[in-house]
């Protein structure tokens, strides 16, 4: 896990979920921006995923249990793809809120994984 | 008409609350019970059996009528009673959770601290919604 990214990451999460609570109270329905917003989130997953394996392949290891970090990073990647799929089959307005709880459960899910990389 | 549709609505965000509870403590017993199940037999138990619960309580949310309303039920108070008596006991009694002189958290623990407190919010949230859709 790279500290910046997780940042940059883990932020972006927070202020994605915001917006789409924003839309919910808005009364929108899903759309290619909420849908959009959510892909970044995952884009994000895979990329920290992505550079984490380089990472422990090159030798780093957690401070905590590597295998949990994987773990949380794996569970974590489910969140956005099973609220966006609840969005495509349920178009209503309260499939944005289910968007934007997703979003800030990734978020919280960061932040256990930084603990967990970081000690 | 309009009342109806809205407490369906906020029905749909306790279901994704609950998937959301129930994939943590899903994740969290699989990987305990794979990587260290020994080392605290109880707690970890505790765990698997709370993740199992979360599970029956979303699909049954998720359905919601006729016979899933009654397992529903059942699963929503089995949750409440367990995270409050857990709850409970990590407070009173911890030296049932302390292994080699360190405390084993489970979900429950402290009424669900570590999740926010979010494993003694939802089953009062879900068993009011159980009561009020039933009028509709």
């Amino acid at each position: 896990m790279i500290e910046i990214f997780f940042q940059i990451q883990a932020w972006l999460a927070v202020a994605i979920g915001l917006v789409l609570i924003g839309f919910g109270l808005a009364k929108r329905k899903p759309s290619l921006i909420s849908l959009g917003a959510i892909a970044v989130v995952e884009l994000g997953l895979l990329v920290q995923l992505i550079s984490s394996i380089t990472m422990v392949v090159g030798g780093a290891r957690a401070k905590g249990d590597t295998i949990e970090f994987f773990a949380y990073i794996l569970v974590a990647l489910i969140v956005p793809l099973g609220a966006a799929f609840w969005a495509l089959i349920e178009r209503t307005r309260w499939s944005v809120y289910v968007l934007a709880v997703g979003s800030l459960t990734v978020a919280i899910m960061l932040a256990r994984m930084h603990q967990i990389w970081f000690g | 008409m309009a009342t109806s549709k809205r407490s369906l609505g906020i029905g749909r965000l306790l279901i994704a609350a609950y998937a959301v509870l129930a994939l943590a403590a899903t994740g969290r017993a699989g990987y305990e019970l794979a990587a260290k199940f020994n080392e605290a037999p109880l707690p970890y138990s505790l765990s698997i059996f709370s993740a199992l619960v979360y599970i029956v309580a979303t699909i049954a949310l998720a359905r919601s009528t006729g016979a899933w309303r009654k397992v529903a039920y059942v699963a929503v108070i089995i949750e409440l009673t367990g995270v409050l008596l857990i709850g409970a006991a990590s407070v009173i009694w911890p030296e049932a959770f302390t292994y080699n002189g360190k405390l084993v958290k489970t979900v429950w623990s402290f009424f669900g601290i570590a999740y926010g407190f979010v494993p003694v919010a939802l089953p009062v949230l879900g068993l009011i919604w159980l009561g009020k859709s039933k009028k509709n």
